[in-house]
């Protein structure tokens, strides 16, 4: 008995050794939105976003976010700028309520993107599911301008709006675990979302069709929200190394199996599509050593007034994959989930490895076949 | 230790000479001093005789028409044995149905002061002891702390005959037994130990005798001390019986094979053993249909885990693991502390003691002032704490919680200690965040798996499995409990007969 | 006091301690099975199986009594001692490898500006109380703790459900089936602890009549597999070379994909099974010190394992790389003994050899 009082003692002693860790939440800056840019010098350039305790979203700001606290810092790599921040920043700075990680383009086609990117890794708890995004311009002009919906609390509001970009196809949906582990895997390249910030876009659209060829720059729109999230940022070995446009990801996502509902122009007839995922899947080596990517793609097309000539956007579909397809074998990007389906069929990840998936797909042929359905609703 | 004065007087017989018993009762009850305690002469053909009583607790109108009118209509003299008469007076006279012989002075005196009226006859060593029991008592009325929506409304009195009363009329079985005893060595409370022969365990039964003899305090005031003398560990926080002031309740303890101890002067009943369900069930979740049962009893555990771990948890998150509360959530908790000038912690155990000094007040205060403890606990320490920010809302929404999820359990003394081992688990949370809280909740599981009850692990039937009725945490239906009890003998006859 | 484990607590805490051990050693300290490490896992449950069928042959031969005090009465004092001190000594050593584990885990969630002496000391001081409180205590917790297990692990697979892709367990063999055999020994180290369990167990009146180890062991094994197959379809599988705990630990608590606020149930699993693997590993350690010095009060030899798996977890001997190295030699030190001494006894025939217990 008196050995165990004499535990329980020394055990509430030792209970009191933790307390230096505690922190009140009100003391602590949460950062919602984190930004990286290269500066001329090529340093790192972070800037957050942190609410300010009592301030509710409000779109009728305008210039001036008072909601928001926007600090940067500058450091020749992360931790230094990261430091920076948690000097200027005047409460303790915390990364783990993050919903979204803006890069800049210049940053991400550079080689120090790859150092930045595991420093995020490696971080303890940041909030590796937020989203990850490349931007063309500044990172910095991003966060500044980033607002959620009109009455919305801060962090909601960006998830809705990415959750609501994500099913129209716009976007991939990335995360930045989704990003960096799949960046470090033996299997597909990773990708990000494609965002700008514009104040005012273009005055007319600039082509016939209304998602291809669009960028975030070139949306012909104009809101108090100033950024624009369309489109994917394609990257191999760690660096950026291209762009897809809005139907470009669209169509990403469906051959990646995600069911998306977007609208496809045929010929200035729109159409209704939504994607039913991927079958028949079948990769290897033809008689000759050459591989051969085939698999049919599923779609059903809403027949709204009148039905749409099916063959017609059967061919045109079957010819805007195609060359998709052959856009990344260019950029000798494979982002989309081939490497998994083919990994099966190897028994260790040695063989797979010796197989040089990489550089096989860009030598690929591909057989493509398109399904559509018409339905009424 | 000194002795008990007139001990020896206490240990003697009667001689059968009335003047020399009556002088020896009025030394041991210190009359004249004690003015109510009434010694009344009277003479039947020849024989005196002595009615002693104490004023108040007998009555008078028993004593007047059943035991000195019947002496008086009695020949004494015809008895040619005066050895005998008092046994002849029983037969032949005296009409009160509850009547025996007594020749100990202790066990009279014992008797006389309950309430008995001892009859002491010249000539003859024994006298009769008389049912004459009439003291003022509270009726039998509605639970105050264990009320319920359904079911029966009636409590246990201060009265030891009415409370067994009770017992019986809600268990009309010959195999109830009602082992009548004594605790406390120099003032003795009258104490009932009623268990089911043939149901309760022998090795329970003899382990309840046992304790219940070793006790060797001078007084037992009542059966919470008593629980504190028998009970397997007095250290810990959680108690290892139960105490209940519903019969109905008692009742179901007794057909389920535990042991309930009455006693004068408590109005509740101690059943033993019993485990940590017991504590956490209340009577109307078998008196309903099994899913409004089952699904009340989900939420009183939940209410017991809130009560438990809500606040801490609270200041865990709050200090530790901000990242694991929603942004929300976070935000709508940094704008309400903004202004506060007290930590988290400080702020939860200002609003737990606040709660309970109110809680403590309303349970004191004269009922002429009752109103007051809602303006003190609703205006002042609710809603002016916040408007002054010295509380933050949402604190106060985490404490109203805990006290529901505290007074959601039936036992009283349970929440209390509920209470004490939430304050723990808060300052272990302040300390070491959810790391704290789980080791504390760790140790608090082998703590409760440790206890036992009469030698009862205090988790059976679910750690150490034992069989059971289908009736721990989801109340089956009735038709489905098969009266696996655990608790009772292996060859219980307390079975369900035949299949639905 | 005599430190006691009934029969009837046994597999509760056995089940819950250590697949615990199981997960966090192939899981964490092997990073290099990547996605298929269940199959060392599987492998290790095979490697296992006679283990338990053995110890289940001795215990049904000598029913009345513990496999220990059987042991003795077969083996002799001197050998029965001398082993009960090695596998005191194996005990303490895991001891300090899953509190160690559990304050990186605990360093890494919240509490980064602690010592590793504030984190450590808390654990074992209730790990020792614990132990204090003895094995039908200690038993009949992980018992109650393995009621809430299947409900949070299905919450956590509920909110994970999106993330887990089938495709990323192939390449089925992944670094091959040489590297797999290696996890696999290791992996059998760990889950032959189930078999020290089952030798300090001593039959009660709860206990069902047959409560053999092998069956807890197979279903232990194929279960943790279960969960490693879950954890590999989570994120595709990286050829690093350079991967640590904390990387395994992030993986394994949040995923990463999954938002941290989901975290909470993984942490209660993890904290929970973590420290009672701590516990066992404190009261193993003392019921075989005690064993080997029967005088011995058992809360002192509480304390004394408790100190030295301090010690040990505080002296660095605990991390990864010494952690991995033991584990190859663990199922050796914890099968050859226990063939040693249990086989011959059974070729000989126990008291009731043949009988079937009751």
């Amino acid at each position: 008995m008196r050995a165990g009082k004499i535990i329980a003692l020394l055990l509430a002693v030792a209970c009191l050794t933790g307390c230096e860790s505690a922190r009140q939440v009100e003391s602590i800056a949460f950062a919602v939105v984190l930004g990286a840019d290269l500066t001329e010098d090529e340093n790192i350039e972070l800037t957050v976003q942190i609410p300010k305790s009592g301030a509710q979203s409000d779109g009728d700001e305008g210039e001036g976010n008072s909601d928001y606290l926007i600090a940067s810092a500058r450091g020749s790599t992360f931790t230094d700028a990261l430091m920076g921040l948690d000097i200027t920043v005047p409460r303790d700075l915390s990364l783990t309520q993050v919903k979204l990680l803006v890069v800049s383009e210049a940053l991400a086609r550079h080689e120090k993107f790859f150092n930045l990117a595991e420093s995020l890794a490696k971080q303890q708890q940041t909030c590796s599911s937020a989203y990850f995004a490349v931007c063309r311009g500044e990172a910095s002009a991003i966060v500044r301008e980033q607002k959620p919906v009109i009455g919305m609390r801060v962090s909601s509001g960006i998830i809705a709006m990415f959750e609501h970009h994500r099913t129209r196809g716009y976007i991939t949906g990335a995360n930045f675990a989704d990003f960096y582990y799949q960046g470090v895997s033996v299997f597909s390249d990773p990708v990000a979302i494609l965002c700008a910030a514009t104040k005012t876009g273009p005055e007319e659209p600039s082509e016939e069709h209304a998602l291809d060829g669009m960028t975030p720059e070139t949306v012909a729109a104009e809101s108090e929200n100033y950024n624009e999230y369309v489109g994917a940022a394609l990257f191999r070995d760690g660096l950026m190394v291209g762009i897809l446009d809005g139907q470009e990801t669209c169509l990403l996502n469906a051959v990646r199996g995600a069911p998306v509902f977007f609208n496809y122009s045929l010929e200035g007839m729109p159409v209704s599509l939504q994607s039913q995922g991927v079958r028949d899947m079948r990769i290897g080596e033809d008689e000759n050593g050459e591989t051969r990517v085939a698999f049919s793609l599923q779609f059903t097309v809403v027949a709204d007034l009148k039905a749409p000539p099916v063959e017609t956007l059967r061919e045109t579909l079957r010819e805007d994959l195609l060359e998709l397809l052959r856009l990344c074998q260019r950029l000798q990007v494979e982002p989309f989930g081939f490497a998994e389906h083919r990994a099966a069929d190897f028994a260790s990840l040695a063989q797979w490895q010796r197989y040089d998936w990489k550089e096989r797909f860009v030598r690929s042929s591909f057989d493509v076949e398109v399904n559509i359905t018409v339905t009424d609703a | 230790m000194a002795e008990m004065p007139n001990a020896e007087l206490l240990r003697s017989v009667l001689t059968g000479v009335l003047t020399v018993d009556a002088q020896r009762l009025r030394t041991i009850l210190n009359t004249p001093e004690n003015e109510d305690i009434i010694f009344r002469p009277l003479e039947t053909g020849g024989v005196e005789m002595l009615v002693v009583y104490t004023e108040g607790m007998a009555r008078d109108d028993k004593i007047a028409d059943f035991i000195i009118r019947a002496c008086r209509a009695f020949d004494a003299q015809s008895d040619a044995a005066p050895q005998k008469r008092a046994q002849n007076l029983l037969k032949q006279a005296i009409d009160i149905p509850q009547a025996r012989l007594e020749n100990r002075l202790g066990a009279l005196v014992e008797q006389i002061l309950g309430g008995m009226s001892a009859l002491v006859i010249d000539g003859c060593p024994e006298a009769l002891l008389l049912e004459t029991r009439g003291f003022e008592k509270r009726p039998v009325n509605r639970t105050f702390s264990e009320s319920v929506v359904v079911g029966a409304q009636e409590g246990f009195v201060e009265s030891l005959r009415t409370n067994l009363t009770l017992m019986r009329r809600y268990v009309q079985s010959p195999a109830l037994i009602t082992e009548m005893t004594t605790v406390g060595t120099r003032v003795p409370l009258r104490v009932a130990m009623m268990y089911m022969k043939g149901v309760a365990r022998e090795e329970t039964l003899a382990q309840m005798r046992g304790r219940v003899k070793s006790v060797t305090a001078a007084a037992v005031q009542g059966l919470g001390q008593l629980e504190q003398l028998i009970e397997d560990n007095p250290w810990a926080l959680v108690p290892q019986m139960l105490l209940t002031e519903r019969p109905d309740r008692a009742a179901s303890c007794v057909l389920d094979g535990q042991i309930v101890l009455l006693a004068d002067g408590s109005p509740y009943a101690l059943v033993a053993p019993a485990t940590l369900f017991h504590l956490l069930h209340a009577s109307d979740d078998s008196f309903m249909r099994w899913q409004y049962g089952s699904f009340l009893r989900f939420i009183r555990m939940l209410g017991a885990v809130f009560s438990l771990l809500l606040p801490g948890a609270y200041v865990a998150l709050t200090l530790y693991h901000p990242h694991l509360i929603p942004m929300a959530l976070l935000t709508a908790i940094a704008e309400t502390r903004a202004q506060v000038p007290f930590s988290a912690l400080t702020e939860v155990l200002l609003m737990e003691f606040s709660f309970y000094l109110i809680n403590e007040a309303s349970t004191r205060i004269p009922s002429q002032m009752g109103s007051i403890i809602g303006i003190v606990g609703g205006l002042i320490l609710g809603q002016a704490a916040v408007s002054a920010s010295i509380i933050s809302p949402i604190v106060i929404i985490v404490v109203a919680l805990t006290g529901l999820g505290n007074f959601a359990l039936p036992g009283y003394g349970f929440t209390v200690g509920m209470t004490i081992l939430r304050i723990a688990v808060i300052l272990v949370s302040a300390a070491f965040g959810l790391y704290g809280l789980i080791l504390a909740a760790f140790l608090l599981l082998c703590h409760l798996c440790s206890l036992r009850s009469l030698g009862v692990p205090f988790m059976a039937p679910v750690a150490p499995f034992r069989p059971h009725n289908p009736d721990i945490l989801l109340r089956l239906p009735i038709w489905m409990q098969k009266r696996l009890l655990f608790l009772s003998r292996r060859d219980s006859w307390m079975r369900k007969e035949g299949k639905r | 006091m005599k430190l006691t484990l009934p029969l009837s607590s046994v597999r509760a805490l056995a089940i819950v301690a250590v697949s615990s051990r199981f997960l966090m050693g192939i899981f964490l300290d092997m990073p290099w099975l990547y996605n298929a490490a269940w199959l060392s896992a599987l492998g290790a449950t095979l490697l296992c199986a006679p283990l338990g069928l053995l110890i289940d042959r001795f215990a049904r031969a000598n029913d009345a009594r513990s496999a220990l005090e059987a042991l003795e009465a077969h083996s002799g004092r001197l050998l029965t001692r001398c082993v009960s001190m090695l596998f005191c000594l194996i005990c303490a050593y895991e001891t300090a490898v899953t509190a160690r584990v559990l304050s990186n885990t605990v360093r890494h969630v919240a509490l980064s500006e602690s010592s590793a002496l504030s984190l450590l000391l808390p654990l074992l001081l209730a790990a020792m109380l614990a132990a204090c409180l003895n094995g039908q205590a200690v038993g009949s917790a992980a018992r109650v703790w393995l009621k809430f297990v299947p409900v949070l692990l299905l919450i956590v697979v509920l909110i994970q459900a999106k993330s887990y892709r089938l495709q990323w367990l192939f390449p089925l063999l992944g670094p091959g089936l040489e590297t797999l055999a290696d996890g696999a020994v290791g992996g059998a180290g760990w889950l032959s602890l189930f078999a020290l369990l089952w030798l300090c167990a001593q039959r009660d009146e709860g206990a069902p009549s047959r409560s053999g180890a092998l069956l807890p062991m197979l279903a232990t094994g194929a279960a943790c597999a279960l969960l490693l197959a879950l954890l590999a379809t989570m994120t595709p599988p990286s050829v690093r070379t350079d991967l640590t705990r904390t990387y395994q630990l992030d993986k394994l608590l949040s995923n990463g994909r999954a938002s941290l606020v989901s975290q909470l149930p993984l942490i209660l699993l993890w904290y929970n099974g973590l420290i009672f693997g701590t516990t066992t590993g404190v009261f193993l350690s003392a019921k075989f010190l005690q064993t080997a010095l029967p005088r011995l009060d058992g809360r002192l030899a509480v304390l004394l394992c408790g100190s030295m798996a301090f010690a040990a977890a505080m002296l660095a001997l605990a991390e990864q790389s010494a952690a991995v190295a033991a584990s190859r030699w663990l199922f050796v030190a914890v099968a050859t003994p226990t063939l040693v001494l249990l086989l011959p006894p059974l070729w000989k025939g126990g008291k009731t050899a043949c009988a079937p217990a009751k």
